[in-house]
């Protein structure tokens, strides 16, 4: 008799589970701004997933599939209420360095910049900007219509370009850059429990 | 398990030409500000919209890339060993 092997149990299943770990983590630092929420939320997903591998179309995108249940868990299960960080508390958290490069005080100011965004603004550009997902797919994960994601980038990029512009930034620039061996997402990191 | 990139146009691009010329200036704007000048950081000075776009994307992505060239946590390895650990062989 042949046994019947789960869909998740495939090696190109769980390759792809693999591969796409990282962009998880990536897209659900964007959402939680916290580090250890974040984690837990990608752990969950997985399992989710996992348990949903018959769901998945083969020829289909799986990144986009992921971070579509990754995006149902957060908005859906009450997670989203219990992932508030202020600024303050990330800003404080900044490694404080001399100035070095003046490409890296610009990309300072643009990581700055990208966090104060609204969290819709925050989670188009990650999609499209930057996890290279098309117009139609970051749509098809967000549940709205390509025209939506569309105007959603465009304001995003105009919103960052006038937090960039002048005096926009809420808290002033402290000097801070990435630099070896400091962890720059570590802003990201609460300073207590929270939740 | 394809993947669809964009087809090399970055977000933002493509639009009406005043559109572009209205971010341009505004970035040639905010160079002339305190916080634009070669001392203090800011939006650096564009030669042109593309210029602008290009830095824009690059900016983006190393926002991204610093969380995603993370080396996983010690939860996910354990994950992902009972997952290879699970597969048939």
């Amino acid at each position: 008799m042949q046994q019947t092997r789960n869909a998740s149990d495939t090696p190109e299943f769980q390759n792809a589970l693999v591969e796409v770990l990282p962009h998880l983590r990536a897209f659900a630092r964007s959402l939680t701004r916290r580090r250890e929420q974040a984690d837990d939320l990608v752990n969950d997903a997985v399992v989710r997933a996992l348990s949903a591998a018959a769901q998945f179309q083969p020829g289909t995108n799986f990144k986009a599939w992921m971070f579509t249940i990754l995006r149902n868990l957060y908005y859906n299960e009450g997670r989203k209420n219990r992932s508030t960080v202020s600024l303050d508390e990330a800003e404080a958290l900044m490694p404080s360095v001399m100035p070095a490069q003046q490409s890296a005080l610009e990309f300072c100011d643009f990581r700055r910049a990208f966090w104060q965004l609204g969290d819709d603004h925050r989670e188009v550009l990650i999609l499209v900007g930057a996890s290279g997902l098309s117009y139609e797919e970051a749509a098809a994960v967000c549940g709205c219509a390509i025209g939506t994601i569309k105007s959603r980038v465009s304001r995003a990029r105009n919103e960052l370009l006038h937090l960039l512009s002048g005096d926009n930034l809420k808290t002033p620039r402290t000097d801070s850059i990435p630099v070896a061996g400091v962890d720059p997402t570590a802003i990201l990191e609460p300073t207590g429990t929270g939740d | 398990m394809s993947e669809h990139k964009n087809e090399g146009a970055a977000p933002g691009r493509g639009k009406g030409t005043t559109e572009k010329e209205m971010t341009l200036q505004r970035s040639q704007q905010a160079s002339k500000d305190a916080r634009g000048d070669a001392s203090n950081g800011g939006l650096p000075k564009f030669q042109s919209p593309a210029q602008l776009d290009s830095w824009f994307d690059a900016q983006l992505m190393q926002v991204y890339s610093e969380v995603v060239s993370e080396p996983l946590p010690k939860e996910f390895i354990d994950l992902l060993q009972k997952l290879k650990d699970k597969s048939p062989r």
